[in-house]
């Protein structure tokens, strides 16, 4: 039992720069970390709880926090879910046995809850090699496909704002009039977005938006949002209508998608609260964000084929890099495709997957120039003491 | 992390142990029901010419020649692998399982697993025998001994592993050589169509193919659709996006110049069905012309600004 030591508990990444593409938008804010002991216990937010589910608590303040979260993403309401997996669920759960369009760069779980939700789906190809842009007219032009070979078009089209394999910037507002013209609900997942950039429902159109704390919300996993409009919001917050045949028992508050009351029910939630005001101070400056990225990709472009794949320009800090020459060095290094992981991590340096040499990704959110400047030296480093030229 | 634990194995390997001197022999048995046997009960068996009882064994385990001459083999100790020096391992499990093993087999050793077998002296010659001469792995579908006498379940095969094979794998299971990825499949592309680009020394990323040919570094991109058409890129790095914009739009030749900020992206589609093309023995020829034009257009297009 000594391995669950707490002193043999380390993150592998601590004190280094995180980079890992996942991480950057969930790292807690200092006031986050100011409540961590607080509020860690296991039901540490359900000591005052009257009205039996986590959204309703007055006391920590979330039924507030709620309705904050929402109007912050332009929406009418919003529920916390056990990440942006379970949103998807919970909206997918009202349409089951329906039809549901998807970009192709959709993360798996879009899928897989559209086959929990018996619902059929039909992908928006992507432009391939070297952009892999979802076009947001081959909406309109899947839309007609469903209708062709369903008799009606979709019931859900949703939309990967930012895909978690280019970082490409998906034009939202485009696809959303396309669904209001084809009066089909819009599900955006910003999981890689809100959070970090400004997102507005109203704006883009949306019926739903899909979020996730701990990927962008500066939140401790596992935490989602789910946003709706109160138009909506009966259908996919339905309460419960079973009743016990023997015992008589009924449930009437709890919601069924969220499992009757959301299990975010300590740290995932009070840290999304202490988060929340900086937050949205953050999304103000996501402009600096990306001349850090473009920076970055430029910097990172000196080492020789070293080409950034997905849009262009970078519109994110979720970026995708390919590296024919570390992968080359890769093929003949003892450490095979972990060269490039333990070089970086020699340099201070953490998160690009062990194993990647080929292509790799990164992302630089929130970054000091500081920090990305180390970053880059380090890449730079690694290819120069390899052999591998790099501009000046 | 033992083998069996790692690959979720509900019977023991079992070593087995040649040994040219006659030692006393445990019960009697066939060879193939001792390890059934060993496999399920951990217990330790022991053979010799005279307890084994089956006569085909006899012969493929070398106790006698084909010609009823005394062979080599004098007994043979059956027993739980407990990483002891043995000279075969045999693990008895389902083909669900063996998939499994094969796929980590061919990720450690980088081939396949390959299988010989013919319904006859299967456990013994099969699995055990032939994997002692030839020193490579085997897989048995057993014999109408096994499934009759020996104790064997409908859906049990066996896998036979030389010892240093066996040993070398539970190396790599306790060392965590061989990561197990995401089980998400990124394409549905034939495994044979892979393998005939990363013949032309193209390797699969997650979307395209990438590599060096004759220097320079292409990606190949199968663009699906109602013909599977091929994309031949290379790309070209300009000192700023003017230059670039401005190369690519004064380019008239045989490919698609697609300015990419500072970059030019050398594009030719290549006008044939990937899925229907592949497997004819000029496909790799015909590439091959279409990847030198694209790379020589590039070089065009590089000359043309310093010019």
């Amino acid at each position: 039992m000594n391995r669950y030591s707490p002193n043999n508990l380390k993150r592998p990444s601590k004190g280094l720069i995180n980079i890992h593409p996942i991480q950057r938008g969930g790292i807690l804010t200092e006031e986050a970390r100011k409540i961590l002991l607080e509020w860690a216990d296991g039901y540490s937010v359900c000591d005052v709880c009257l009205e039996g589910r986590v959204d309703l608590l007055r006391n920590p303040p979330v039924d507030e926090l709620k309705q904050d979260v929402a109007e912050f993403l332009g929406m009418d309401t919003a529920r916390f879910t056990a990440g942006a997996r379970h949103a998807k669920f919970a909206v997918m759960s009202a349409f089951q046995r329906g039809t549901l369009v998807l970009d192709s760069l959709a993360h798996y779980t879009s899928y897989t809850s559209a086959e929990l939700n018996d619902m059929r789906v039909f992908e928006v190809p992507n432009s391939g090699y070297p952009d892999f842009r979802v076009d947001p007219e081959m909406y309109a032009e899947t839309f007609e496909r469903v209708r062709e070979e369903t008799g009606s078009y979709p019931d859900l089209a949703l939309l990967t704002h930012v895909d978690y394999r280019y970082g490409n910037l998906a034009d939202a507002e485009r696809v959303g009039k396309i669904c209001e013209e084809y009066e089909v609900l819009f599900v955006l997942n910003t999981a890689y977005s809100s959070g970090v950039m400004e997102v507005n429902g109203k704006k883009l159109r949306t019926a739903f938006i899909v979020a996730s704390g701990h990927k962008s919300w500066a939140a401790t996993a596992p935490i989602g949002i789910l946003a709706t409009n109160y138009e909506l919001s009966d259908r996919v917050f339905r309460t419960s209508k079973m009743r016990g045949d023997w015992s008589g028992r009924a449930f009437t508050k709890k919601e069924l998608a969220v499992f009757g009351c959301s299990p975010v029910f300590g740290l995932p939630v009070m840290t999304l609260m202490a988060s929340f005001p900086g937050v949205v101070e953050r999304v103000k400056h996501w402009n600096e964000e990306i001349e850090k990225a473009r920076w970055f990709v430029r910097e990172m472009e000196k080492i020789e084929g070293v080409q950034l794949i997905g849009e262009r320009p970078k519109n994110h800090t979720l970026m995708h890099f390919e590296s024919p020459a570390f992968h080359s060095i890769a093929k003949k290094h003892r450490k095979r495709g972990y060269f490039l992981y333990h070089e970086l991590k020699k340099r201070g340096v953490f998160g690009v997957q062990a194993g990647m040499t080929k292509n790799f990704k990164v992302n630089i959110y929130g970054l000091s120039w500081e920090d990305l400047d180390k970053v880059v030296s380090a890449f730079k480093d690694i290819a120069e003491n390899y052999g591998v030229e790099v501009e000046d | 992390m033992t083998f069996r634990r790692y690959f979720e194995i509900q019977l023991d390997p079992v070593a087995v142990i040649f040994k040219k001197e006659e030692l006393e022999g445990t019960g009697e048995y066939r060879f193939c029901e001792a390890v059934r046997r060993v496999a399920e009960t951990g217990e330790r068996i022991v053979l010799n010419e005279f307890n084994l009882t089956c006569a085909g064994a006899l012969v493929s385990l070398g106790f006698i020649t084909e010609t009823a001459e005394e062979g080599e083999t004098r007994s043979i100790i059956i027993e739980p692998y407990r990483k002891q020096k043995c000279d075969v391992v045999l693990v008895v499990t389902n083909p669900e399982r063996i998939m499994r093993i094969s796929s980590f087999y061919r990720a450690l050793f980088d081939e396949e697993l390959h299988a010989r077998f013919s319904g006859e002296n299967a456990v013994c010659g099969e699995a055990t025998a032939l994997v002692r001469v030839e020193g490579k792995p085997n897989i048995s579908f057993l014999c109408p001994g096994a499934r009759e006498i020996g104790g064997y379940r409908r859906e049990e095969i066996v896998i036979g592993f030389p010892y240093e094979m066996f040993a070398r794998m539970e190396e790599a299971i306790k060392r965590e050589e061989i990561k197990a990825l995401c089980g998400c499949l990124m394409d549905d592309l034939p495994r044979d169509l892979i393998e005939k680009f990363e013949a032309m020394g193209f390797d699969k990323a997650t979307d395209h193919f990438m590599g060096f040919y004759n220097g320079k570094s292409v990606k190949l991109y199968i663009f699906k659709g109602d013909r599977n058409t091929l994309g031949i890129f290379t790309s070209v790095k300009f000192k700023s996006e003017d230059e670039a914009t401005n190369a690519a739009e004064s380019y008239t030749g045989d490919c698609i110049a697609i300015p990419r900020e500072n970059w030019v992206e050398m594009t030719r589609v290549v006008e044939l069905d990937v899925f229907e093309e592949y497997r004819k023995p000029d496909f790799q020829e015909r590439i091959g012309r279409e990847i030198d034009t694209v790379i020589e257009e590039a070089r065009k297009l590089r000359m043309s600004v310093r010019a």
